[in-house]
């Protein structure tokens, strides 16, 4: 384990070291709460520190503040190492955000137990951490394609749309849905119909740059947002996009099944004051029309002039 | 109470300052030198900040000492130096000056002692 140790005084910061050393322990040490810090800020810094409480420049306990409030994950264990035993200073110590107290001197059976403690929080704290970001992308993503699932996509349109009018940019939205996919389904079981949805779902975010977003929106539906688009691009990148599925027929385990599929396209900048749900009701228009004069292409939504004088505000 | 530290030896327990090195007597002869290097310059240091009253450094200097010296279980020193870091502390510049002169026997004391300490071992 990585371990920093900051004490101003000499012969302390070296029996520290060496022990620790002993003990396996991969030890930085430092000579003031100041460094400590700045060490505890970088990437990959030590998980455990030893502070020193009285050190000049910034002390044990300041250290234990600054790191709390600017630095909380992935989380630091600090032990304070203290003479100042009064109980008063025990509260302080552990108040500043120090997880543990050690009073000099201390006892190497007794500090090894609590280093014990400390890396067995840590793991404790990691294994969360860990939970947390599985059932963070769990809660944001669809299971079957690793795409944004609907909840997620239809935030990010949401926010999006916000910020290309914040900016007088232009956003595109598409939203493509896969031709005639419940044929796939009945003719070759939904197996070869999942194995479809995942190859689709691949070449959609291969055909877009890594800061746009690509979401299941529903069955075989999918929404795209692009951002820093130019209204003119509209129907170029839509196109490429629809060409990136007809044309290379998807591998699947019965064999290669060409599959095509149709796209309701979007420029905010035509549409400007609307909100998401308007700007999915037109590009879902958009889509319909695109199915309806023969699948296999790409619908721009546009608003007509009737349209227009009665654009809600919202 | 205070202890007055120029009538107590530090009666060092070499079988317990090697349990606090983990038994590691190269490691206990390595800190004696580093701490008799660094006692005198702290002494030194104390000495100028209390010709310069300045208490805070005094304080700062007595509080490294009494760290130091704490890795050797020297409590006479421990107590001494918290002496005259508490002086420092309060402002009590004579007290101070006492508790200093003090320091400073017991301090020479326990360096012979460690020295004897260190030719004492088997390695």
């Amino acid at each position: 384990m990585r371990i920093l140790i900051a004490d101003d005084e000499i012969v302390s910061r070296r029996r520290l070291q060496a022990l620790l050393t002993t003990w396996g322990h991969d030890v930085v040490s430092v000579e003031d709460g100041t460094a400590a810090f700045d060490l505890l800020k970088a990437p990959d810094a030590p998980r455990i520190v030893l502070l020193d409480w009285m050190m000049p420049g910034m002390n044990g306990v300041d250290v234990c503040r600054a790191i709390r409030n600017e630095r909380p994950e992935p989380y630091t264990y600090m032990l304070l190492l203290t003479a100042k035993d009064a109980k008063e200073n025990v509260v302080e110590g552990l108040e500043s955000g120090a997880d543990d107290y050690v009073v000099k001197p201390w006892d190497p059976e007794e500090l090894k137990a609590r280093l014990r403690t400390g890396q067995r929080i840590l793991e404790l704290e990691d294994h969360l951490v860990e939970a947390r970001e599985t059932m963070r992308f769990k809660a944001t993503h669809d299971h079957l394609t690793f795409l944004l699932n609907r909840g997620a996509i239809v935030d990010l349109l949401e926010r999006e749309l916000v910020r290309t009018l914040r900016e007088k940019g232009c956003t595109i939205v598409i939203l493509g849905d896969l031709d005639h996919f419940k044929n796939v389904n009945d003719t070759y079981g939904h197996l070869v119909g999942d194995e479809v949805l995942r190859e689709a779902a691949r070449r959609l975010l291969g055909s877009v740059r890594s800061y746009d977003f690509v979401g299941r929106y529903g069955g075989e539906e999918f929404l795209l947002v692009l951002n820093n688009c130019d209204t003119s691009q509209a129907m170029l990148r839509a196109e490429e996009i629809r060409k990136g599925i007809a044309g290379l027929p998807i591998q699947t385990a019965r064999g290669p099944l060409s599959l095509t599929m149709s796209m309701g396209v979007l420029s905010s900048k035509e549409w400007n004051q609307c909100g998401p749900a308007e700007i999915l009701c037109q590009v879902d228009a958009a889509l319909y029309r695109a199915k309806a004069s023969g699948r296999n292409r790409s619908e721009l939504a546009r608003p007509n002039s009737h349209e227009i004088s009665l654009v809600p505000t919202k | 109470m205070v202890r007055s530290p120029s009538q107590s030896s530090e009666n060092l327990n070499r079988a317990l300052i090697l349990e606090q090195l983990d038994g590691n007597s190269e490691l206990m002869i390595e800190l004696v030198q580093l701490f008799s290097e660094e006692a005198p310059q702290l002494i030194e240091a104390m000495r100028k900040s209390l010709q310069q009253a300045d208490m805070q450094g005094l304080a700062r200097s007595a509080h490294s000492l009494k760290g130091a010296a704490s890795n050797f279980l020297a409590h006479g020193t421990v107590v001494a130096a918290l002496q005259v870091e508490d002086d420092a502390k309060r402002g009590d510049t004579e007290s101070a000056r006492t508790a200093l002169a003090a320091l400073e026997v017991i301090v020479e004391r326990l360096l012979t002692e460690l020295a004897n300490l260190c030719q004492g071992s088997p390695e």
